[in-house]
């Protein structure tokens, strides 16, 4: 089991120490932590769990492209205001889902025909597929067995057979100890790979195809239907 | 080490540089051709000009030129490396003298440095070159004065000069800037001064000159600069020729003045901005290591201090106690790092700091040496710092101790 506490942590050992001592959650998803064991699902932006949001504001956030935004805007709100490369990953990610199902969007558009549903203007559209895609779960410190450190990891993806651990290769070298718990979390948890992405020099320009190589074809999953945005909001 | 003080550090070697180890600003690591890794230092003052260290061994490490200054009243505090050219400042002690400026080397061979040039900055007004950043291969950006430049005030004489060394053999001019009121026929009036001293000597503080200037060749266009009791600048230098201030932020007065580096995170939206601790005894206390955030240019904010050690146990036990020099980043065989800061701090030696939470610097190794022999004050006094690719740190005594090597459990 891998067990995670993300987002803006100031001290991570505490952090896990209390998720642990919780009831579970969510289908192993919280808005802070997260285990993910053999059977759990993978995360991704229509997972529950992840965003606590009440009825004020999911009638405050009508339409594909306000939630978009509105998952953007979370996603954003979990990192520090500092973590600047981190912060235009998340963004460029956001922007390559949406272009993902652009680009996919005579196949989405015929699985809705097939369903007797309109393809475009109705409910759910092609674009909710949007809210399909793997989940990049931000600044995660993962739980170390016995007294070591909880691992920092830039951003992790849980595809339900594997969790994929990104760095954000920038201009911040890894330190030998940093290397070495790396390796020691990567032998903790066979589940676990390890990739690298390196921050682009104009600071926008991500190479996101490449990510996407990793997933094995998990990035948007071939559900019948995508999940509106009210599955995302009922956490 | 006996008599060290360390946590989470080690101490490689020492090497006290034939008997010359006063150690200035200057260390810069080159990869010799024949693949040797050649560390080259500043010495503080004369009779040496700079010394060029073997340390391909970090445990063995090995004096391999070392040459001597024209004459005593001058000094060589800060020198660059960059492929095989090494770039060396030269200051005058007395406004006049020669040779102020900056003199250029082949270092290909390292144990028969090369003169290849000598950009001469002296005038009546001029001591030449305090400091220097040279990490391009293209251009010098430097502390210095120049025969044109008459200042208001006379420590206010090194502005920042940008000069272009494309071609080595020629160095020319091609861009300057000073603080407004600093040179005689501004239409700004001079600065108030921070804490004014007597002119008996035109080193050390109440002065509104360039300290360091901070250039990354992925970011061209931004000079980062300390000038001292003016404060932090960042300047827009698209157009070399006509550098304009796009931020600045001073905390002097109430704080005593000297903004020494200013180092920025460019994935982080923050500077390190130091302040160099100048007199004994803690006369100038607090000389403080600032966390400023920069993610709008035209507004800095700073947001936290470095932590010190105390000041009851640091600040009267002989010498300086405060900030200086740290390791900037710069491009080549260099540790890299927006999270880990290395820093040197006289008295209270080398220390690291992590700054992933950048509100709440956190100290997470120190090492300081014993008072070396030879030193006219009883502690040593960390100079300088350079931390290579492989996480190995170079730093360096003012006054007799020079080179102390050491490796970090971090």
């Amino acid at each position: 089991m891998i067990s995670l506490v993300y987002g803006i942590i100031e001290s991570p050992s505490a952090a896990l120490a209390r998720e642990a001592a919780r009831p579970a959650g969510n289908g192993g998803l919280g808005p802070m932590a997260a285990t993910i064991a053999g059977g759990t699902p993978a995360f991704r932006l229509n997972s529950p769990g992840w965003i606590n949001a009440g009825p004020d504001i999911v009638q405050g956030v009508a339409g594909t492209q306000a939630l978009t935004e509105y998952c953007r805007a979370r996603l954003l709100n979990r990192v520090s205001v500092f973590a600047l490369a981190l912060r235009s990953f998340l963004s460029a990610y956001v922007d390559f889902a949406v272009a993902e199902v652009e680009r996919r969007r005579d196949e989405l558009e015929a699985r809705l025909r097939a369903l007797g549903l309109p393809a475009d203007d109705g409910f759910p559209t092609y674009r909710d597929w949007v809210f399909s895609a793997l989940l990049p779960v931000p600044q995660v410190h993962v739980a170390m067995p016995g007294d070591a450190d909880p691992v920092a990891v830039d951003v992790l993806f849980w595809t339900g057979r594997s969790a994929l651990a990104l760095t954000l290769e920038g201009r911040t070298m890894p330190t030998p100890r940093q290397r070495r718990a790396q390796e020691a979390m990567l032998a903790a948890h066979p589940a676990m790979k390890a990739a690298t992405l390196a921050v682009p020099a104009d600071g926008h320009s991500w190479a996101l195809c490449e990510l996407a190589g990793h997933f094995d074809g998990a990035l948007l999953p071939d559900t019948g239907l995508p999940f509106g945005p009210y599955r995302i909001l009922a956490g | 080490m006996q008599g060290a003080v360390q946590k989470n550090i080690k101490l490689l070697s020492q090497d006290t540089l034939r008997g010359f180890g006063g150690v200035g600003e200057g260390m810069s690591l080159q990869i010799a051709p024949d693949g040797r890794r050649i560390l080259w230092i500043a010495h503080e003052g004369a009779p040496k000009n700079f010394s060029g260290v073997d340390v391909s061994d970090p445990r063995a490490p090995r004096v391999v030129c070392q040459l001597d200054l024209p004459h005593p009243r001058m000094r060589s505090n800060s020198l660059e490396v960059c492929g095989n050219l090494l770039a060396v400042a030269y200051q005058v002690n007395k406004p006049g003298d020669k040779p102020a400026g900056i003199e250029l080397f082949d270092v290909s061979v390292p144990e028969e440095p090369r003169s290849i040039s000598f950009f001469d900055t002296s005038g009546p007004h001029s001591r030449g070159v305090h400091c220097l950043w040279f990490v391009d291969g293209e251009y010098i950006h430097a502390s210095s004065g120049s025969a044109d430049f008459v200042p208001t005030h006379p420590r206010d004489d090194q502005f920042y000069q940008i000069i272009d060394v494309r071609d080595p053999a020629r160095p020319r001019e091609c861009g300057r800037w000073w603080y407004p009121g600093t040179r005689q026929g501004d239409a700004a009036p001079p600065p108030a001064r921070v804490r004014a001293r007597p002119l008996d000597s035109l080193r050390g503080p109440d002065a509104f000159r360039l300290h360091n200037a901070n250039v990354y060749p992925d970011h061209p266009d931004r000079a980062y600069i300390g000038y001292i009791d003016g404060g932090a600048f960042i300047l827009d230098i698209a157009d070399k020729a006509s550098p304009k201030v796009v931020g600045s932020w001073n905390p002097h007065p109430p704080y005593p003045g000297f903004t020494h580096t200013v180092m920025p995170l460019f994935e982080r939206g923050l500077l390190v901005v130091t302040d160099e601790c100048v007199l004994d005894d803690a006369e100038d206390w607090p000389k403080l290591t600032w966390m400023v955030d920069a993610r709008l240019e035209s507004n800095l904010v700073p947001i936290a201090t470095f932590p010190m050690p105390p000041v009851e146990e640091f600040g009267h036990k002989g010498g300086r106690f405060g900030s200086h020099n740290i390791h900037e980043n710069r491009p080549g065989p260099s540790f890299r790092s927006e999270e880990i800061i290395f820093g040197c701090f006289f008295n209270a030696g080398v220390r690291i700091f992590d700054i992933r939470n950048p509100y709440r610097p956190e100290e997470i190794a120190c090492f300081i040496p014993p008072g070396p022999a030879g030193s006219p004050v009883p502690t040593a006094q960390m100079n300088e710092i350079y931390v290579d690719e492989r996480g190995v740190i170079y730093s360096g005594d003012r006054w007799s101790g020079g080179l102390y090597i050491l490796e970090a459990d971090i």
